[in-house]
């Protein structure tokens, strides 16, 4: 495993790499363009070695955990970065480890870390409006089922599905080559691609991944944390810009950041930052522990109670110009909404709060 | 949930927790629930426990008598003390005071005072506020003038918590500086026996007796009652309130009547079932861990800057705001539940009535006034408005 000290000095880079390259006039840019994503950019990120971070030592990667790459999405949430780093980086070493067959490892791995393999994660979030079956047909399966708004879905070759197979849980991965997976591109309100994914596709037996429930879990909480850090970067971008902004413009003969109501508004906007902050600290300690999937929950959950409503206010403060399409903080809301919903609402994870409590011995 | 630290804090915490429940009367620890006002027998009884064993001054560093903890041992330990419903001790004296004088005061002031602080023999309280100046501390107008070897200090002090059981005050008086007014403040000891000083109750809309107003007539304290230097008053107020933020995040204490408000909920019927299985309680139980998951993730933050040597700056700010506020939180919720299950809030809940037993009984009995008193967490300390200002102008530079 990679030591804190390397990688440290590998964030910085990539930092000062998104300060100098992925501007906001580069993201407008890029956003505009047909594909919505830069593939230069996306070889850049390759060739800086960004991709082979949480692939496996062995497999020719950096061998990061996941929980050390939270502070890239904090950059990467920070810099609206609309290539599909977010599933791919946290999920790719986790899937990678459990391929049995050598040479389709070996295959995956150079492909993650060579930018040509991009997974996307299939939450079972989504059940409640997915319908998914899978039956055993000879050596391998036959899995069926409609999936809507997977993130990262349009830009992904390969698609980690959890299904039921009969009693148990099951795992596959699905190459989206498969005859009978079909994408349909969703364009998401903060510019990025999701897709609506249709299955009904024969699969190999190799597919199926040895990941049980609990494995399948980890997958989401990884990429749930993943949303909470880039959250993170956003409201921290989101309260600068305004804060930068507040003191330029000038009403009534003073600047907006000299009235005490902006300040105080503008004061608990920070604190929400600070708070999301302490909260990515404390799901990449808490990834490995036992209440993993509760402390992602409630930073999911933190993120839709508190953030949504920080980065309004920044709204409400830039007064017309924050509606407008030109300014950042209308970007930095709409990449909020999307990162709140993805993996599970808040509504959602405070319910499976409450249902835990509920639970836990009277 | 719960954070899990080292196995050698874990053990840490374990060895605090039988000391705990071997030592604590649970007589104590029931009257803690229902948030009586207790008596200073009950909590200097505690105290004497705690500084048998050396621990009463969990934060101070071992020179001046403290165990000599790290801050995460100490954050621990104040924990391990809330979830067994163990009396706060008077903070006055140990959290603001002691700190004051080991970091400013006079060798002799150390000798003196910092021992009795210690074993809770002596009993402080504050002389800041006044009918004038509360959030805008710097317009107090008490005044110490020197005579000879003497000051003479003049004044009227107002929300001084435990001034009618307290020995000595921590006094903010303005002396002879000059320019900003900042610069004529100065630090005082005073014994509350001395001539010139009368203690008059305010009570509390819980009914409850803990603040009082102190009258300041002509009291005379020897020259070597002043703290630190002349005219210096105000950087170690500051550094005292900064104390008293960090201390009042008071998440440990909010994690504990979270726990009691869970149980109450899973033992409040409603319908066919409890209170906890209504969604718009189980929402609200959970949103509220959600903030004290935040708030404890903070908290952290700040605990191991600490240990790296950072002292928190703007951060006590965050902790002091969200902190009220989450205590705050919890003890609406407890009312929304007790409004459901029994209508009107009385101060004399019978809680069999209910169906209540156990600890968080006892919690319900003290609900409302929990309720009415915490209705001031986010008024004292500097008021919260007063917190946000100086994130502003402090951090964000607006």
């Amino acid at each position: 495993m990679l030591d804190q000290d390397s990688l440290d000095l590998l964030f910085d880079s990539i930092k000062r790499f998104l300060q100098e390259r992925y501007g906001f006039a580069d993201y407008q840019r890029i956003s505009d363009s047909e594909l919505g994503w830069s593939q230069e950019m996306w070889q850049e990120f390759v060739s800086m070695g960004w991709l082979g971070l949480t692939v496996p030592e062995e497999d020719g990667g950096l061998g990061a955990t996941a929980a050390q790459c939270l502070d890239l999405f904090e950059h990467a949430g920070g810099a609206l970065v609309l290539e599909p780093l977010l599933p791919t980086l946290l999920i790719a070493g986790e899937v990678v480890r459990t391929v049995r067959h050598a040479t389709t490892r070996k295959m995956l791995a150079n492909g993650v870390i060579g930018g040509d393999v991009r997974m996307s994660l299939v939450p079972r979030q989504v059940e409640a409006v997915c319908t998914c079956s899978v039956i055993a047909n000879g050596d391998g399966f036959h899995l069926k089922g409609r999936f809507p708004a997977v993130l990262g879905g349009a830009n992904a070759t390969h698609f980690v599905v959890s299904a039921q197979l009969g009693d148990e849980f099951a795992m596959f991965l699905v190459p989206k080559a498969n005859t009978g997976v079909e994408v349909e591109p969703v364009r998401l309100i903060d510019g990025r691609w999701g897709a609506t994914l249709n299955i009904d596709s024969i699969m190999e037996a190799e597919a199926l991944l040895p990941i049980d429930a609990r494995g399948g879990q980890r997958l989401e909480d990884l990429v749930a944390a993943g949303c909470v850090a880039e959250a993170a970067g956003v409201l921290k971008r989101a309260l600068n810009t305004s804060i930068e902004y507040l003191k330029l413009r000038k009403q009534f003969g003073q600047p907006l950041s000299s009235l005490q109501v902006v300040q105080h508004a503008m004061a608990e906007v920070y604190v929400v930052s600070e708070q999301m902050r302490s909260l990515v600290k404390a799901v990449s300690e808490g990834l490995e522990g036992p209440d993993s999937t509760y402390l992602v929950s409630a930073a999911k959950a933190y993120l839709g109670i508190a953030g949504y409503r920080a980065v309004e206010k920044c709204i409400q403060f830039h007064g017309g110009m924050g509606i407008t399409e030109e300014y950042p903080i209308g970007h930095y809301y709409k990449r909020l909404l999307v990162l709140g919903a993805a993996c599970g609402s808040a509504s959602g994870h405070l319910q499976r709060m409450a249902f835990r409590i509920r639970s836990e011995t009277r | 949930m719960r954070y899990r630290y080292s196995p050698e804090l874990e053990e840490f915490r374990h060895e605090v927790r039988c000391f705990i429940r071997e030592k604590l009367p649970s007589s104590l620890a029931r009257k803690t629930r229902r948030y009586e006002h207790l008596a200073k027998e009950d909590v200097q009884l505690w105290h004497s426990i705690l500084a048998a064993h050396g621990w009463s001054a969990s934060h101070w560093p071992k020179e001046y008598g403290g165990p000599g903890w790290s801050p995460v041992e100490r954050y621990l330990f104040d924990e391990e003390c809330a979830l067994a419903d163990a009396p706060p001790l008077s903070p006055f004296g140990l959290a603001l005071v002691g700190p004051v004088i080991y970091t400013f005061g006079s060798d002799s002031q150390r000798q003196h005072y910092l021992p009795k602080i210690r074993n809770g023999q002596h009993w402080w309280c504050q002389g800041y506020s006044e009918p004038d100046a509360g959030s805008d501390l710097v317009a107090l107008k008490t005044k110490a003038v020197l005579e000879g070897s003497e000051y003479i200090i003049t004044g009227q002090k107002t929300w001084s918590t435990d001034a009618h059981l307290a020995d000595y005050m921590i006094c903010l008086a303005r002396t002879r500086g000059e320019g900003k007014p900042q610069a004529s403040l100065s630090l005082f000891i005073i014994d509350m026996q001395a001539e010139g000083v009368t203690v008059r109750p305010i009570e509390t809309i819980d009914h409850g007796h803990s603040v009082n107003e102190v009258f300041l007539d002509g009291v005379r304290v020897p020259a070597s009652a002043l703290v630190g230097e002349e005219n210096q008053g105000w950087t170690y107020a500051k550094f005292l309130l900064g104390n008293e933020r960090t201390h009042n995040a008071q998440v440990q204490r909010s994690r504990r009547d979270w726990q009691l408000l869970c149980d109450m909920l899973k033992q409040l019927r409603c319908g066919a079932g409890c209170l906890i299985d209504e969604p718009s309680f189980g929402r609200a139980i959970a949103e509220l861990d959600v903030l004290l998951i935040a708030l404890e993730a903070s908290v952290k933050r700040v605990l191991e800057d600490q240990v790296r040597g950072r002292e928190p700056g703007t951060e006590a700010s965050i902790l002091k705001l969200e902190g009220s506020e989450l205590q705050q939180a919890i003890t609406n919720l407890a009312v929304r539940a007790l409004e459901e299950v029994s209508g009107p809030l009385s101060f004399d809940l019978i809680t069999e009535h209910i169906g209540l037993e156990g600890p968080c009984a006892d919690y319900a009995a003290g609900v409302a006034e929990r309720h009415l008193f915490r209705r001031s967490v986010s008024i004292y300390a500097g008021a919260n408005e007063i917190q946000k200002n100086i994130i502003a102008k402090s951090v964000l530079g607006m």
